[in-house]
């Protein structure tokens, strides 16, 4: 038994040697963990997703009417932020054919077929299709 | 507040898994705190079954719908089963110092992991995109609807339209009971899984004969393993099936060991579960059956006729869950079949996809010698079958030994016969959480000499 015993001594020396590597590694773990144990569940929401981009999702879903169909420019096809604006938004449809475009920090983007609808930001706001 | 609202819903469908349970154990094998941990799977289970049934009937979800259908099946078990009451849970002795270690070590990983996935919304990827999305549709339709994938709905979901439902239902369950959607609630469920599987682990090894010490030291290594306590906190399916196999697995195995007729029930019970949560529960599924069949044909049993009822029995279990489940997806997915991620990356098999393997060895070397995502387990693993190979293949012990490799090698066959990018061997490391705790079942078994074990009635 003295096997067992020298691998529960080694394991508990990588358990505990990689649970304080996290914090030292990352400085920040330890002060966001406190921010977010301390925070109501929208301010989690908007550190988790990142500050910005959850104000942005949540003026999209207000400035939109529920259900309509829209299109996101200016996040990468595939990523994490465009799969949980989509699950944010959803009623609302993201869709080939839509009715309004979503542009994040694009602020260079424009569509002739398109009008202007709102503004979030300098860099990210609402176009519409003109009927 | 929302918490406690979860937290409720979680109570009454683990209430109506105790019903059931409590039904099927009529000789009181089952101790108090195994009770909890298999009731938390039955009940979840059950509340999935009864929105699988209303959605094939076309009725819409609501708590009082959803939970007075649920209760049908334990009333009805309840009424027709003698009554047996609880095994009582006895005062355990006092806790030496080490033992309140380990506890307390213990305890630390279940709150620590309980901490990281409350204080964040569901946020990984497949659990927005598969599970959470999924049920964020379900509560806003107000049941699932047969041609959900045939109605407007992101494109994003249709890859995933042939995915059980288990955990969106679960999910979905949640928002009906609190009445309003909220994903920082329903993410609870998964983490409520790990300190079941906890609980039942220590519980298991307990009946292995393992001292409380020893019991204590298996369960902390299940805890503290990295990959494992993570996939407790970010919402995603995989710690659900590695709850239900390897709970069906490990029952099905001490059934083997004269265990008594209840734990063939719960095993047949989690196999079916498991298929209810990912696709992957199928080939384990397949297992499970591949090694009651060896049990049948190979063991010293005596009892032959007998074990072939039993496997009926087994099969019929299994059978009978699984039919709703899968008419619900062959209905839900048709004519889906060339757009859903499993058929593109098995509509892809040739002969030289056997070339893959080097590659798929590989990428499993690299978990092997992953210490940061698995401390030393799979080292301890391979050691441990190393010096006690002649034990591997001996006595009932070689179910476990047989169970493991046909795992690893259905899971490289699945590996070569859906020849996706190589980056989809990055998965590798969440498939082998479906039997982690298998795993360090079997370091258990093999490590811990027989004479160091008390004969206990399993």
């Amino acid at each position: 038994m003295k096997i067992f015993k020298v691998i529960v001594v080694i394991w508990l020396i990588i358990w505990g040697w990689f649970f304080l590597r996290q914090f030292r590694i990352d400085e920040h773990l330890f002060p966001t963990y406190k921010k977010l144990f301390s925070s109501g569940n929208e301010e989690r929401r908007r550190l988790v997703f990142g500050e910005n981009f959850y104000d942005f999702m949540k003026f999209s879903k207000h400035s939109i009417p529920s259900g309509s169909a829209y299109e996101i420019v200016g996040l990468e096809a595939d990523s994490v932020d465009l799969v949980r604006l989509v699950y944010f938004m959803y009623p609302c449809l993201r869709s080939s054919e839509p009715e309004y475009i979503l542009v994040y920090e694009q602020p260079g983007f424009d569509d002739k077929e398109l009008g202007f609808h709102s503004l979030f930001d300098g860099k990210s706001f609402i176009l519409k299709r003109k009927n | 507040m929302v918490y406690l609202g979860a937290l409720a819903a979680l109570s009454v469908s683990t209430l109506y898994g105790f019903l059931i349970l409590r039904s099927l154990d009529r000789e009181k094998d089952i101790f108090f705190l195994e009770s909890l941990g298999i009731s938390y799977g039955i009940g979840l289970g059950l509340v999935s079954l009864v929105m699988t049934f209303m959605a094939l009937a076309g009725l819409r979800y609501s708590v009082f719908s959803i939970l007075t259908a649920a209760l049908f099946l334990p009333l009805i078990l309840f009424f027709i089963t003698p009554r047996t009451g609880i095994k009582s849970p006895c005062l355990p002795d006092k806790f030496k110092p080490l033992e309140i270690l380990f506890l307390g070590f213990i305890s630390w990983e279940v709150i620590y992991a309980f901490f990281r996935c409350l204080i964040k919304p569901i946020e990984s990827y497949d659990a927005v995109a598969h599970w959470a999305f999924k049920a964020k549709a379900i509560y806003l339709f107000g049941g699932l609807p047969l041609d959900i994938f045939r109605r407007p709905i992101p494109a994003d979901l249709i890859f995933t339209a042939d995915y059980p439902w288990l955990l969106p239902f679960s999910e979905a369950y949640i928002y009906n009971f609190l009445n309003s959607f909220n994903d920082f609630a329903s993410k609870i469920i998964i983490p409520l899984f790990f300190l079941f599987c906890i609980a039942l682990f220590y519980r298991l090894l307990k009946r292995q004969g393992l001292s409380r010490l020893h019991s204590l030291i298996f369960t902390f290594f299940l805890a503290s393993i990295p990959q494992f306590n993570n996939y407790a906190t970010i919402g995603y399916a995989d710690l659900v099936l590695g709850f239900y196999y390897s709970f069906s697995f490990i029952y099905l195995y001490l059934w083997f060991k004269n265990g008594p007729r209840i734990f063939l029930l719960v095993s047949g019970i989690f196999a079916a579960l498991a298929v209810y949560t990912k696709c992957e529960g199928m080939p384990l599924l397949l297992v499970n059956f591949l090694v009651f069949l060896m049990f049948i044909f190979f063991g010293k049993s005596y009892k032959k006729r007998e074990d072939v009822k039993n496997f009926f029995l087994y099969l019929s279990i299994v059978v009978a869950l699984l039919i709703p489940a899968l008419a619900l997806k062959w209905i839900t997915s048709a004519g889906l079949e060339n757009h859903t991620v499993n058929a593109l990356a098995f509509s892809n098999f040739q002969l030289s996809n056997i070339k893959r393997i080097p590659m798929i060895l590989y990428s499993y070397q690299k978990q092997f010698f992953g210490i940061k995502r698995w401390n030393i387990l799979w080292i301890i693993f391979f050691g441990t079958a190393l010096c006690r190979f002649r034990k591997l293949l001996e006595g009932d012990k070689k179910y476990l030994t047989i169970g493991i490799s046909l795992i690893f090698a259905g899971y490289t066959a699945v590996f070569i016969l859906s020849p996706g990018p190589q980056e989809d061997l990055r998965t590798v490391s969440r498939l082998f959480l479906h039997f982690l705790p298998l795993i360090v079942f079997f370091v258990a078994e093999f490590l811990i000499p027989d004479r160091m074990k008390t004969d206990r009635k399993t």
